[in-house]
């Protein structure tokens, strides 16, 4: 009797909803779009019916934004955010087009596009160029590009850093991201020296992929996994040299982390602990007395921090944010847990523009009015709505610790 | 009919001995949603329904049964129904809906919020969204006795409880000084009360019933005697097409009290949205568009149909996120309104939840939601730190801890076929039996396992294996050795306990 109980607990713990409906409550795009059946009915309840016959999947799942707020919110421990995404990849009939696939394919763009840079920012920026991509592609004109950057982080590196960090006697490893690789390479370089000024030498794994989030968001499967056991693969080396893995994107960690094992079904159980973010390690290690940072006199800011959707599944929160708080001269203003409204590519789609900014609003009008400097935040894509939305710059909580060292 | 063989082919965990099954099309449902509607389409059909009786025993004429005898549970009065069919269809649901009145939300919270207050630093892991979601926006310290009065001055009457009874433990005069302490509390973080702890007074339930309670919403209704609203004429206003709100049992109870009722449905444009989608019609989502102007447009419509009214009662659909909307509708309708709490989730529940958490963080405090606390290390009898599910390897260190994990629903407690045990750190329980010995036959009977919970000292300390665990509280649902569904008494533990805690901690 107690075996039987034991095997019929139920993928993602689907059995374990009791209908209480807080997920809704606490569903951003149930707040501003009626089509989306909200993930209690997309979830476990549809889940359901899947089960019995494929034919009851509603392609209305696409609205999902994937930011797991509803599994925050569940008491009783159901990955709502994990059925619903895990049904897209199985019942959706829907081909990704191929603007899916150009905005989820991160790597490749940006690969393509860093070597002919400021032509790619220009064209990308130009009004009649938007149109077209807005016309033909359903990018929405409104959006803006991330500007991609001339020089790959992973060049930077091999040329200026690579040989100073062998000089430390404790290393870690990081994952840049496509992000910081061909669009900000800044952020990479933050981190470096932040983490010199700890002692540690920072090295990169051996041929990072994109972590994969864009590509699972737009059901390029194959593709994920394929990036994915190659990150693997690289993690696992670093993890045998005895390096921690360190990241600057809290999307990027939760998918290493959470998304590999629950969606694509890669088991990374001998390297998940030592995945962690860069804020988590470094205020540990100031935390237990093991590191120490000296901070500039003159640093004077008031700055709003905007917690990722994935942070907060991630549960991490506290780190980054105490982090920040050992800045002397940062005030820190703690902005009310809300969804941006952009999930990656979601937002760059013309038929989810409105829902994005919909979503977004509440928390655009707290920016504003809130009177900061500018605004933290540990995710690339909350940066680029948030920059868009306010006019207001957003920095990595990583970035601001390096700006505020002595 | 399929046969048993194929039956099992189809559902392996169903009873190998079975003699065959029947094989139906299948579908899904709103538990809640279907029960009504079952209760109003009975009912249309010319049904009487008889609430909070149950069945003590058949009428016999020969073999056949053409009656039942009954007793009340509200006053033990004993009566017999007749009718040509008996269908026995007695689930034991009914048995847990109120149990959500109660949580480790509101019981962490405001230990919590105490113990910020004094400048600890203090941190709340919870999983998920507490029982507040629930609420029905009154709190009770003690109702009922025995299951078969209703308790006039409840802190008198909480003298005669049990010495093994939370109440006791804290002892009556200072149970009574903690939880005088709590309406100011929750004026702080926002929410404002009604009520005394010198005198039970009556809430409406959404079933039409007056029940006793200690605290109550000030936007509820809240009447001192069960007759205050004699001779007055109120409209009953639903919005149109909203399925989780009762008008015909709420007019079937105050029509028993003497009030006479007008019946309404409103509507504005603003709601047309929900109606996309059948199974979005819900408190929150409506909640969502009734703000600035569409509450003026509400106002105005409900106005118009409750003319010539004393009063108006509607569902609590307004205000998640503030209660602003609350206040707006209340100026813009001629007549005092009052609102009755829904089926799932409870929207001035949710406001209640927010408002004590932002309080709480505005205090200073580290609210970690989603996350699970999942062992502790404990030596020299000292709790000195515990791992959750988030932090991984990192453990959190504390001077004291609160442990507000619930019972059961909150999955304080977990009953495996064989045993009961305690999830985190594995404490004593006042379990001294086996499965047959955790419940009674006759659901309506107090049942054992309701009374479970950690067994501790004097000062609400666990024990484990034998030995007190001297820096951490066991607080609310968790606690054993009391019933508090039928004492009426869930919240009043969960904050007596929940100050005692953090008045322990701060002293």
């Amino acid at each position: 009797m107690m075996t039987l109980q034991q095997q019929n607990i139920s993928d993602n713990n689907f059995e374990s909803c009791i209908k209480c409906t807080i997920c809704t409550v606490y569903c951003p795009v149930t707040a501003v779009n009626p089509d989306y059946p909200g993930p209690k009915q997309a979830g476990p309840d549809g889940e359901r019916y899947r089960l019995k016959k494929p034919f009851f999947y509603d392609e209305a799942l696409k609205y999902c934004l994937n930011c797991k707020r509803c599994e925050v919110a569940c008491p009783n421990n159901v990955k709502i955010g994990d059925i619903i995404q895990a049904a897209r990849i199985k019942y959706s009939n829907h081909k990704p087009s191929l603007r899916d696939t150009m905005l989820a394919s991160t790597d490749f763009m940006g690969s393509v596009a860093t070597t002919m840079a400021p032509i790619v920012n220009f064209t990308l920026g130009l009004k009649p160029v938007k149109y077209v991509m807005d016309k033909t592609l359903k990018i929405d004109d409104h959006r803006t590009f991330p500007k991609y950057a001339s020089t790959k982080f992973e060049t930077w590196y091999k040329r200026e850093a690579a040989e100073a960090q062998k000089s430390f006697p404790r290393q870690v490893s990081y994952f840049h991201g496509c992000y910081v690789n061909y669009n900000y390479p800044q952020l990479g370089k933050d981190l470096v020296k932040v983490m010199n000024a700890l002692g540690y030498g920072v090295r990169l794994l051996d041929g990072e992929k994109c972590c994969g989030v864009a590509k699972i968001a737009n059901r390029l499967i194959e593709q994920a996994t394929r990036d994915g056991e190659n990150n693997l693969r690289a993690l696992r080396e670093a993890v045998e040299r005895g390096d921690d893995v360190l990241l600057t994107s809290s999307t990027c960690c939760f998918t290493l982390r959470d998304e590999y094992p629950h969606l694509l079904h890669l088991d990374n159980s001998d390297v998940r602990d030592h995945i962690t973010l860069a804020t988590r390690f470094i205020y540990r290690l100031i935390d237990s007395g093991k590191g120490n940072l000296k901070f500039r006199k003159d640093y004077r800011k008031r700055v709003a921090y905007h917690v990722p959707c994935h942070m907060e599944k991630l549960g991490w929160t506290i780190f980054s944010e105490k982090m920040m708080r050992m800045i002397p001269g940062l005030e820190l203003i703690h902005l009310d847990s809300h969804c941006c409204g952009i999930a990656g590519t979601y937002g760059f789609k013309k038929e989810n523009y409105e829902y994005s900014q919909g979503i977004g609003e509440p928390l655009f009008r707290q920016i504003r009015e809130c009177g900061c400097d500018f605004v933290a935040s540990d995710c690339e894509t909350c940066k680029w709505q948030i920059e868009m939305s306010t006019g207001i710059s957003v920095l990595n909580p990583i970035s601001i610790l390096a700006e505020a060292l002595e | 009919m399929i046969d048993p063989r194929e039956a099992v082919r189809m559902e392996p965990g169903v009873n190998p001995d079975i003699i065959g099954a029947v094989k139906v099309p299948d579908g899904s449902v709103d538990p809640f949603r279907l029960t009504t509607a079952n209760i109003l389409a009975a009912r249309l059909n010319g049904a009487h329904v008889i609430t909070y009786h149950e069945v003590t025993g058949f009428v016999m004429n020969g073999n056949r049964i053409t009656g039942v005898h009954t007793r009340s549970n509200k006053n033990g009065e004993k009566s017999t129904y007749y009718g040509r069919v008996t269908i026995n269809a007695c689930g034991i649901s009914r048995l847990r809906v109120r149990a959500g009145e109660r949580g480790g939300g509101l019981s962490g919270l405001t230990a919590a919020i105490e113990s910020a207050k004094s400048g600890r630093k203090t941190a709340i892991v919870t999983t998920g969204q507490s029982a507040l979601h629930f609420w029905s926006g009154s709190f009770e310290f003690l109702c009922s006795m025995r299951g078969e009065e209703v308790i006039e001055r409840p802190v008198e009457r909480a003298e005669s409880l049990p010495d093994s009874h939370p109440y006791k433990k804290i002892g009556t005069h200072r149970t009574r000084r903690l939880l005088e302490r709590v309406q100011p509390l929750l004026r702080e973080a926002g929410i404002n009360t009604l009520g005394s702890l010198d005198r039970n007074h009556y809430r409406l339930t959404p079933f039409g019933f007056l029940k006793p309670a200690w605290l109550t919403l000030d936007e509820y209704l809240y009447l001192d005697h069960t007759d205050d609203m004699a001779g007055k004429k109120t409209a009953i206003v639903n919005i149109l097409s909203y399925l989780d709100f009762y008008p015909r049992y709420l007019s079937n109870g105050l029509r028993e009290l003497g009030v006479e009722c007008v019946l309404a449905d409103v509507d504005i444009p603003e709601l047309d949205v929900l109606r996309k989608s059948t199974t979005e019609m819900r408190s929150t989502n409506i909640s969502r568009f009734l703000r600035n102007d569409a509450v003026d447009k509400l106002a105005r419509e409900i106005d118009r149909v409750s003319r010539d009214c004393d009063a108006v009662i509607m569902p609590a659909v307004l205000g998640m996120f503030s209660d602003d909307p609350v206040r707006r509708l209340r100026q813009g309708v001629r007549r005092p309104i009052y609102f009755v709490a829904t089926t799932p989730a409870s929207v001035p529940g949710v406001r209640c939840q927010l408002s004590l958490r932002d309080y709480f963080i505005r205090l200073g405090g580290e609210f970690l939601p989603g996350d699970t606390v999942v062992s502790g290390t404990v030596r020299n009898h000292r709790l000195e730190s515990i791992r959750t599910r988030n932090f991984g390897d990192m453990p959190v260190y504390a001077d004291n801890f609160v442990i507000s994990t619930g019972s059961f629903f909150g999955h304080g407690l977990i009953a495996t076929i064989d045993r009961i045990y305690e999830p985190v750190l594995g404490l004593d329980l006042n379990v001294d039996c086996g499965r047959t010995g955790w419940y009674e036959k006759n659901v309506y009977d107090p049942q054992p396992y309701m009374a479970f919970g950690v067994v501790t000292d004097n000062r609400f300390r666990p024990s484990l294996k034998g030995e007190t665990v001297e820096n951490l509280f066991a607080t609310g649902a968790l606690l054993g050795g009391f019933n508090a569904l039928k004492e009426g008494s869930g919240a009043g533990i969960t904050l007596a306990t929940a100050l005692h805690a953090a008045s322990e901690i701060t002293r």
